[in-house]
């Protein structure tokens, strides 16, 4: 419970730290109510926006309205009550409301819709693309990386090691790029595949929502070579060094065969490095798959990101920061536990 | 489960060879379910669904809050207003049949149409209509010009009518309106045909902007069916639609439109070459050199597979001068010899050629483009450019500085080309430029704070008229206020814009283009800018479309198009 409890501390000092600097990054993109109005747009329809927006306010007194409106105990007068979409139970005194509520993100300035619900949905197509993608990292990537372990020295060993490495130096936007590119455009006659979408698009006379499993492949694919190429790597040297181990060698000499000893005795030795890079590496999938989702248009976190800020949509922004953080924490804490449960000579502290 | 039996299930499920086999056949199902799964299924619909694709984000559907191009197509498809343009961007009767203007000039009498129906639609997408009367006018155009709403359309009415709006617009019957002046507008009909012009049902008084925004309800042509944020916007056909075509058949011809979110253009132009869309707009720098040649004609490769309409649009492409002050920091550009050495300096059919393809004329007839300035007279020739501006260089207090004092280019990143060529050449004249790259929203921000020297910019006509340039230098307006960036002032020039925007001497007359042909020789003269080109438009369609045209304000009319696969 004690370590629980100060981790929860640390991450609350590190949202209020994010919000801090969100709020003092954000005095240097262009003001909010350039990007909302026309190139005829006077003086005073400006003065309106930026009013109605809250941003007349000095910046310390956002960040205090801003830390309100996340805080689950809150204080709000009945007006701006009323222009929230607050959800949880309020206690009114004279024309204050005290309310125990969820974290309040705002509306979004270009769309005006609450935020929560907008990166809610952003996050479950971040969500499953992240998964597939790391499906297919452990699913080819294990089985590459003991099998070069297996053939060390080999051919086999040295050719998987070099797409690896190959794999490793490609960022995911140069990937997502290329995928896209070659499947998606050159070979479309053979693949069938797009180069872009989302998970799931709306027919052509708008009645209904069709899940498009295969816009998933390219995404997936194009994110998830990079984990592919490190688990490659870092299974083959795990289990290099767990092959040379005396309990391979006991287990056989008592009989096992090269396949038993390798799968039964010295992979599950070779896994803890491994559940550690997963957890790392699908944290980082979650949060970093922005240039992925951008190119092909996938509709999750990263591309509603980077939209917002290209628009100086601050609520999103923040939203999507603290979101991610979040994320980043609740995963991080998972893989912690779940390393301490999986080796017993590892105590958490 | 324990770690032990974790590790008892690891050891009897997990690590044996099926594993192996199973992960791989896994993969190879999903590989092959995905590609068999991949048929696009819309395709094959007998339907006449018109596709087309927008790279820039639609974020309300409010007529008071469109202010892209992207938006702006949209909404127009769903609302009408009292006043349509035609093709040569004249008013012409839309929801109003026909109007009076009081001999005062501060009265419009607008008669509406009596057959025109709002189409509402509820959530389970069905229908109902309700008929287009005085009182939603006088609703749709209160709103916009409430200061309350703050709507970035709150221009069009600025300094025209009274603040008290219940004795300006007035619905006197179902079918008549009345707009009350108090200066004579010699461009409202203009501004009534822009989107904030637009006529929404009363019963929007009583919902969130944010409804109004996502759930429009107009008098057009088609109808909202779905919009899901970044991924497709459908609009059906609305069957209540008003108007028929020469033959007595209803419009529009098309069954649905589906419009994508596709941000990067060059993909969804492969996606167009590929047929994924029928119609595709505008080019970009990554493929307009694949795709046109010089003299902006398609290539013979792309001719065969495409058509392309190329119309002249009522954008004006520049490089602006801040003629203000700057604090502890000489303004160079206050000084007019070098305005017009750096004006003159530019070979613009040249950078017209080699940076655009030919989409464009060269800036060389003022601010105002030619189409809506029919008394244009050309300045310079391109052949002498270089003789004057070496002479008004030499005139220039800047041309007398030992050392060359630095002058600040800003732009966005994809003008960066072509700011180095003029970099370049006012180089070789002897001005020392340095160009700095901002993002749209930051360079926005800096020019109408006063804080950029010299910047590139573009000005695309929110109306038809030649006022709408002209505003840019009317003292007025000085920016923040208005569009004025360059601070510019000139009296004569400001009676001249005054007198054009009342219509002294009559709103159609020649007097007035006389006045628009006098202002725009005066800021040729003066030079707080340097129209750089003035811009055409490329619309790209597949072969089977048939009835798509467009007009200098780049209008998308899709009322009469039909697909001929």
């Amino acid at each position: 419970m004690k370590p629980l409890l100060k981790k929860s501390g640390f991450l609350l000092s590190v949202l209020l730290g994010l919000v801090l600097f969100i709020f003092i990054l954000f005095q240097a993109l262009p003001n909010a109510e350039e990007m909302l109005t026309s190139q005829r747009a006077d003086a005073k329809t400006k003065q309106a926006i930026v009013a109605e927006l809250g941003l007349d306010q000095p910046v310390h007194l956002q960040a205090l309205y801003y830390l309100n409106d996340l805080s689950p105990i809150a204080c709000y007068d009945t007006a701006s009550a009323k222009r929230r979409y607050l959800t949880g139970f309020a206690i009114r005194s004279g024309s204050m409301e005290w309310w125990l509520k969820l974290p309040y993100l705002r509306i979004s300035f270009q769309t005006k819709q609450p935020v929560g619900g907008m990166l809610f949905q952003a996050f479950v197509g971040t969500m499953i693309l992240a998964l597939a993608a790391m499906l297919i990292a452990l699913a080819v990537g294990i089985p590459l990386g003991v099998m070069a372990a297996m053939k060390q020295g080999k051919w086999v060993d040295h050719l998987i090691v070099g797409l690896s490495a190959i794999g490793i130096s490609m960022p995911s936007f140069f990937s997502a790029m290329l995928f896209s590119w070659l499947f998606g455009f050159v070979w479309h006659a053979y693949t069938n595949l797009p180069m872009t979408g989302s998970l799931w698009e709306v027919d052509a006379l708008g009645e209904h929502k069709i899940w498009v499993w295969c816009n998933m492949i390219l995404p997936a694919l194009a994110l998830g070579i990079r984990p592919l190429a490190v688990f490659v790597q870092l299974t083959r040297n795990t289990m290099v060094e767990m092959l040379a181990q005396d309990f391979v060698r006991t287990a056989k000499a008592k009989g096992l065969s090269q396949w038993q000893a390798t799968f039964k005795h010295a992979l599950p030795n070779a896994l803890n490095p491994l559940i550690t890079s997963v957890g790392g590496w699908f944290s980082s999938l979650l949060a970093g798959s922005f240039f992925t989702e951008y190119i092909f248009q996938w509709r999750g976190l990263g591309k509603v990101t980077i939209e917002a800020l290209q628009q100086s949509d601050f609520p999103v922004v923040m939203g999507a920061v603290l979101f991610t953080a979040c994320v980043f924490f609740i995963l991080h804490t998972l893989t912690e536990w779940l390393y301490v449960w999986i080796d017993p000579r590892v105590r958490y502290e | 489960m324990t770690r032990k039996d974790f590790f008892r299930w690891v050891d009897d499920k997990f690590i044996s060879k099926g594993v192996i086999l199973l992960s791989f056949t896994g993969y190879l199902l999903f590989t092959v379910l995905g590609l068999g799964g991949c048929k696009n299924v819309d395709k094959k619909s007998p339907q006449q669904i018109f596709r087309y694709n927008e790279d820039v984000s639609v974020t309300t559907l409010d007529p008071a809050f469109v202010k892209s191009q992207s938006e702006i197509w949209i909404v127009s498809q769903i609302y009408n207003g009292l006043v349509d343009l035609d093709a040569q961007l004249r008013p012409v009767p839309a929801l109003a049949q026909r109007w009076e203007l009081s001999g005062d000039q501060l009265a419009y009498t607008f008669h509406l149409r009596r057959d025109v129906n709002f189409c509402f639609v509820d959530k389970l997408g069905q229908l109902s209509q309700r008929r287009m009367v005085a009182s939603d006018v006088v609703y749709s155009l209160s709103r916009i010009a409430d200061p309350a709403l703050a709507s970035p359309g709150a221009w069009i009415f600025a300094g025209k009518i009274d603040s008290q709006l219940n004795r300006v617009f007035l619905a006197p019957n179902d079918s008549t309106f009345v707009l009350r002046l108090t200066k004579p507008a010699a461009s409202l009909l203009g501004l009534l045909s822009t989107n904030f012009g637009y006529i929404l049902p009363k019963e929007f008084a009583a919902k969130e902007k944010s409804e109004i925004s996502r759930n429009p309800v107009g008098t057009g042509p088609f109808y909202l069916r779905r919009w899901e944020e970044e991924i497709k916007l459908v609009l059906r056909k609305n069957p209540h639609y008003h108007e028929k075509d020469e033959q007595r058949n209803p419009l529009p011809y098309l069954d649905a439109i589906n419009v994508s979110f596709v941000k990067n253009k060059q993909t969804a132009f492969m996606q167009f070459v590929a047929g994924e869309y029928d119609f595709f707009n505008g080019l970009e720098g990554s493929f307009k050199d694949e795709l046109l040649s010089d003299h902006a004609t398609l290539k013979p490769e792309y001719a065969a597979k495409m058509k392309a309409i190329i119309t002249p649009f009522l954008n004006t492409e520049y490089v602006g001068y801040y003629l203000g002050d700057f604090p502890n920091q000489t303004n160079w550009l206050q000084d007019v010899h070098l305005r017009k050495a750096l004006f003159y300096a530019v070979d613009k059919p040249k950078l017209v050629r080699f940076f655009r393809n030919g989409l464009g004329d060269a800036g060389d007839r003022g601010f105002v483009p030619p189409s809506l300035n029919e008394l244009a007279q050309k300045e310079a020739e391109s052949t002498d450019g270089w003789t004057n501006a070496v002479a008004e260089f030499r005139k220039s207090s800047y041309a007398q500085q030992k050392q060359k004092p630095m002058i600040l280019l800003s732009t966005t990143a994809d003008y960066l080309d072509m700011m180095v060529y003029l970099q370049e050449t006012w180089g070789r004249l002897g001005v020392n430029i340095k160009v700095d790259i901002q993002t749209g929203g930051m360079l926005r921000q800096l020019r109408n704070e006063g804080k950029l020297m010299l910047f590139r910019g573009s000005w695309i006509a929110d109306y038809p008229d030649a006022e709408n340039f002209l505003a840019c230098f009317y003292e007025p307006y000085f920016s923040p206020n208005g569009p004025n960036y360059a601070h510019f002032s000139h009296p004569e020039f400001n009676e001249l814009y005054a007198n054009i925007e009342s219509g002294k001497g009559g709103v159609d007359g020649s007097v007035r283009s006389q006045n628009i042909a006098k202002a725009n020789a005066i800021l040729m003269d003066q030079a707080p800018v340097i129209p750089l080109y003035y811009d055409k438009s490329i619309r790209l369609m597949q072969p089977w479309v048939e009835g798509l045209t467009n007009d200098a304000a780049n209008r998308l009319v899709l009322k009469r198009v039909k697909l001929k696969r």
